[in-house]
């Protein structure tokens, strides 16, 4: 008997290791969420300064690394598509078992959407109730995991509390594992370069526009239940255990939308504040109410009008510095020691001190084209980093406006051969030229200088300002 | 309680673990064992206790009364009311229905309309088999084969015993009774046998059976509106889909069983390799035939009465054995199909032998035996068409169509093999169909488990890990998908 009862438990320990390695590979991503859990679980334990949560108003309209850039600390971002503030707040639970930040912040359109699981949070039995997209199986398996499972499935615990058990059926959809695969490997929220820069670049067209105008949106729906209010509470009581700055943000919805229904989210902002007034260590900084909404450039075109807007990237770039321009003056206390921060080209364009041209970086623009009458600006020229292969090497350029507002993109560089160079530098220049067309709407007005970007097959990255300007008018 | 569910899951480990707690004291023991399988019973709808209570307790009265008493007349009376109580609670929550609606039929045929209304039952789980078991047991005292037993416990376990309660195999009181009288000591490699078995049976269950059901169900649920090739290919995945079905759970049952120590009946002996229909019941749910064999064929007369009388025996217990499974024509026909195919390989054996002779075919030999199971297994289709389908109307539509719209061409459309399933689904239904006959094929003619042990630590730990990881990939289950088995209706 004592040696079946060694063999099993051996065995059963040995299934259950090989069950929860590969757990993380069984899981449908959506937006990116699961890369952003990723990340988090690759950075060094306590090493986080900054931490954000939220759902996908957060993943698409703040980018972490204008954040770390800015205020020299280190960011990380949990999001899920959808996520309630219950799952905001084991998001948190689960965040503190490995990091101790020094601010968390909470994006609070969980609270502000207008629907009945958001609002109501618990079903008639007293389920939590969550978003499909659920971050709970995003997470280790571990003892909030569990927990978390327990509330939201209490019916089916054993079946949601393993994802290779959950979604074992994977492999009938290879595109969906390859997808999860290809996910766990990115560890990124959001790559050196934009992955999903050309989706995150369009805006709202004209139809879009009209139907805007035309529809009529409900405020009824927007406040903040009883059951958000206790998860309030009970992430403000995590702050006091925690030791930890608390501030809640709201990220700019259409102003042609939020026109609409200003009343709504007044009614969110008064009784968050109500919430928090008596609390030294939890703030509330209303972006969307700072900017009134944002046009028509800065929210992404998406299939159906509702009240889910999110931002695209002209917006995230506007939000993110919002954000990191009031860290940097409300919590400048909180961040005495200068971080080793991850080397990002936004790190170094935003930081006056670190734009110096690569050595032997070498690059030029050759045509600038701002004639807007077609509505889009075209930028040509070529670049090349002497000392690696130029062919697996990937070429970005950014526009940079002031400290506020620079526009990075590489995805949408396409590749040209300039004969003439190539001709006069050799063979190997054949892969530098590059043109990149854009539309005026996905930057602001003013000028900009024109910077390129090169990031080597290993990740390094060098940049070079190139000299040349581009007025936007 | 299933098998394939997370309940059983936890209730198994707990009553194993209870069970080599206690099992030196056998009283503690067979109670362990009665209450757990009553529990495991009562999950279901603990309402019908009751019967397998009454069924035990009048069973196990009469056989100690009948015992003691040398009047046949009286012992004639112990049987009947034996017959009577089992058989009236089986008629009731089984038939009851059946026979209301058939004569309500039979009046609407002959152009009166009798209107009755059917009764609300709910068909208790199992009820056909514990009937079966414990009826065995009384008419075996009634036959001196069996004393009866004097310990309440003992004999209230065996027929409640869980792994078996179900859906058999249907044991029989000389066999399993008898180990509820003896102390089983735990045994080391007999329980590492037993959950490989349950693995096995697993397997089956979950990875090809339920997966097989899939394409079934989308067939059978509307077969006017598929040509005869998606029938064809339907039917014999069904005949698939019931083998690893009702054999996966026999698994599971006799694993279950081993690990406590205790030996049950083999119920399945590879029965699509059988050469004949008579073969072929001597490998199908052999229980149930050894049953009806004893208790219904041979107490007809069997084969000692005349030639026609066999037949006519044949005949009856087949039909009767078809009305075992449901109360439905379609299991009538189901029976009478098998009886009539046995009738007439009686009828012509002698012909036959003498055609096999005269074409030089011997039947043990490769191509020939392969030829001959083919035959047989084309017929069981055949019969499994009325055992599937929802009247016979539709069973006699369904033959029909496999056999005026049979277009050979279709095979090539690959949208036919993905009816109810995706590409990827049905390789791996395919890969795991071989693997399983593979498995079960080295298996007939050497253990598997003994074929294991000649290996090393690191290969058998690795063979476990491939089923229990292809259970869990392959297998379906969760959101409400777990299936029940097949024979849980009976």
């Amino acid at each position: 008997m004592k040696k079946f009862i060694v063999k099993i438990l051996i065995f059963s320990i040995l299934a259950g290791v090989v069950l929860i390695s590969f757990d993380s590979f069984f899981l449908r991503n959506q937006y990116g969420d699961q890369a952003s859990f990723n990340s988090f679980y690759n950075a060094k334990p306590n090493t986080v300064d900054i931490l954000l949560l939220g759902n996908s108003h957060l993943h698409r309209g703040i980018d972490p690394y204008i954040i770390e850039a800015k205020n020299r600390v280190n960011t990380e971002i949990l999001v899920g598509g959808g996520s309630t503030i219950s799952q905001v707040y084991f998001n948190l639970l689960e965040a503190l078992e490995y990091q101790s930040p020094k601010v968390v912040v909470i994006e609070t359109w969980p609270l502000i959407v207008p629907n009945y699981q958001n609002n109501e949070l618990f079903d008639y039995e007293g389920k939590v109730l969550v978003n499909r997209n659920g971050t709970e199986y995003f997470k280790r398996f571990g003892k909030i995991k569990i927990k978390e499972i327990v509330l939201t499935h209490p019916e089916k615990t054993w079946y949601h509390l393993l994802n290779v058990i959950r979604f074992h059926d994977f492999w009938k959809e290879l595109e969906v594992f390859k997808n999860s695969f290809i996910a766990k490997i990115d560890n990124s929220p959001k790559k050196i370069f934009h992955n999903s820069i050309v989706y995150r670049n369009t805006f709202i067209t004209n139809d879009q526009i009209s139907e805007f105008v035309n529809k009529k949106f409900e405020v009824n729906d927007m406040f903040v239940s009883e059951p958000e209010m206790s998860y309030i509470n009970k992430i403000i009581e995590l702050s006091k255990i925690n030791n930890f700055e608390l501030l809640f943000i709201t990220v700019p919805v259409y102003d042609k939308y939020y026109e609409k229904v200003k009343l709504g989210f007044n009614n969110v902002n008064s009784q968050i504040l109500e919430i928090i007034e008596n609390h030294k260590n939890v703030r509330y900084f209303d972006i969307n109410g700072l900017y009134g909404g944002l046009d028509f450039s800065h929210i992404v075109k998406e299939r159906t009008i509702n009240t889910n807007q999110h931002l695209n990237y002209k917006g995230g770039i506007k939000v993110s510095n919002s954000l990191a321009n009031f860290i940097n003056i409300n919590y400048v206390d909180i961040f005495t020691d200068v971080r080793e921060t991850k080397k990002s080209f936004e790190y170094q364009l935003y930081n006056k001190n670190e734009i110096k041209n690569s050595y032997n970086f070498d690059g030029q623009v050759t045509k600038v084209d701002n004639n807007l009458t077609n509505g889009s600006i075209t930028i040509e020229g070529w670049m090349f980093k002497k000392g690696l292969n130029n062919w697996k090497i990937k070429k970005g350029v950014a526009l940079k406006k002031n400290n506020d507002f620079i526009f990075i993109t590489s995805n949408q560089l396409k590749n040209i051969e300039l004969q003439d160079l190539v001709k006069n530098k050799g063979n190997s220049y054949k892969p530098s030229g590059y043109r990149i067309r854009l539309s005026k709407f996905t930057l602001d007005q003013g000028d900009y200088e024109i910077h390129h970007l090169i990031e080597s097959e290993k990740g390094d990255i060098f940049t070079q300002y190139s000299n040349k300007k581009i007025s936007i008018n | 309680m299933l098998f394939n569910s997370i309940d059983f899951a936890i209730f198994f480990p707990i009553v194993f673990f209870l069970y080599y707690l206690v099992h030196k004291s056998l009283n503690v023991r067979n109670l362990l064992i009665l209450l757990s399988s009553y529990f495991f019973y009562g999950f279901w709808d603990w309402r019908f206790l009751f019967l397998i209570f009454i069924s035990s307790f009048v069973d196990f009265q009469i056989g100690k009364k009948m015992h003691h008493t040398f009047d046949i007349n009286k012992k004639k009376i112990l049987l009947s009311i034996s017959l009577f109580v089992n058989l009236g609670l089986l008629i009731y929550f089984k038939y009851a229905n059946f026979f209301i609606e058939s004569l309500m039929n039979s009046f609407r045929f002959f152009g009166n309309n009798l209107e009755v209304s059917t009764l609300k039952i709910i068909l208790p789980v199992g009820i056909s088999f514990y009937t079966f078991q414990t009826l065995s047991y009384t008419i075996d005292i009634y036959n001196n084969k069996l004393k009866p037993s004097n310990n309440w416990l003992s004999f209230f376990s065996f027929v409640a015993f869980f792994p078996q309660l179900v859906a058999g195999p249907i044991e029989r009181a000389t066999n399993l009774l008898p180990q509820f009288h003896r102390i089983n000591n735990f045994n080391y490699e007999k329980v590492k046998s037993g959950l490989l078995l349950i693995a096995f049976g697993l397997f089956k269950k979950m990875v090809v059976a339920d997966r097989a059901a899939l394409y079934v169900n989308e067939v059978y649920a509307n077969p006017n509106e598929f040509g005869g090739v998606a029938l064809l290919i339907s039917t014999i995945l069904f005949a698939i889909q019931i083998y690893c079905d009702f054999s996966g759970y026999t698994d599971i049952a006799i694993g279950i069983a081993r690990t406590m120590g205790f030996d049950l009946l083999k119920n399945f002996n590879l029965p699509y390799f059988s050469k004949s229909l008579t073969d072929f019941w001597h490998r199908w749910h052999i229980s149930l035939s050894t049953w009806f064999r004893d208790y219904l064929y041979i107490p007809l007369g069997g084969s000692y009465n005349g030639v026609n009388r066999t037949y006519f025996n044949i005949l009856i217990v087949f039909v009767i054995s078809g009305l075992w499974h449901g109360a439905a024509w379609t299991f009538v026909f189901w029976g009478a199909i098998h009886g009539i195919g046995l009738v007439i390989e009686k009828m012509t054996y002698k012909l036959r032998k003498s055609i096999y002779k005269y074409l030089g075919l011997n039947k043990s030999n490769y191509s020939n035996k392969l030829f001959f199971s083919f035959i047989t297994f084309s017929i069981v289709c055949l019969a499994w068409i009325f055992f599937r389908a929802k009247s016979l109307s539709e069973a006699f539509e369904i033959i029909n169509r496999i056999f005026n719209d049979f277009e050979i061409s279709n095979f090539l459309y690959p949208e036919l093999y993905l009816i109810g399933l995706d590409s990827n689904e049905f390789i791996v239904l395919i890969v795991s169909i071989i693997s399983l006959l593979l498995a079960e094929i080295l298996h007939a003619k050497k253990s598997l488990m003994i074929r294991l042990n000649k290996n090393s630590l690191l290969f058998r730990w690795f063979i476990y890990f491939v089923i229990l990881f292809a259970i869990i990939l392959f297998g379906i289950y969760g959101d409400d998908k777990e299936m029940s088995f097949i024979y849980f209706q009976f």
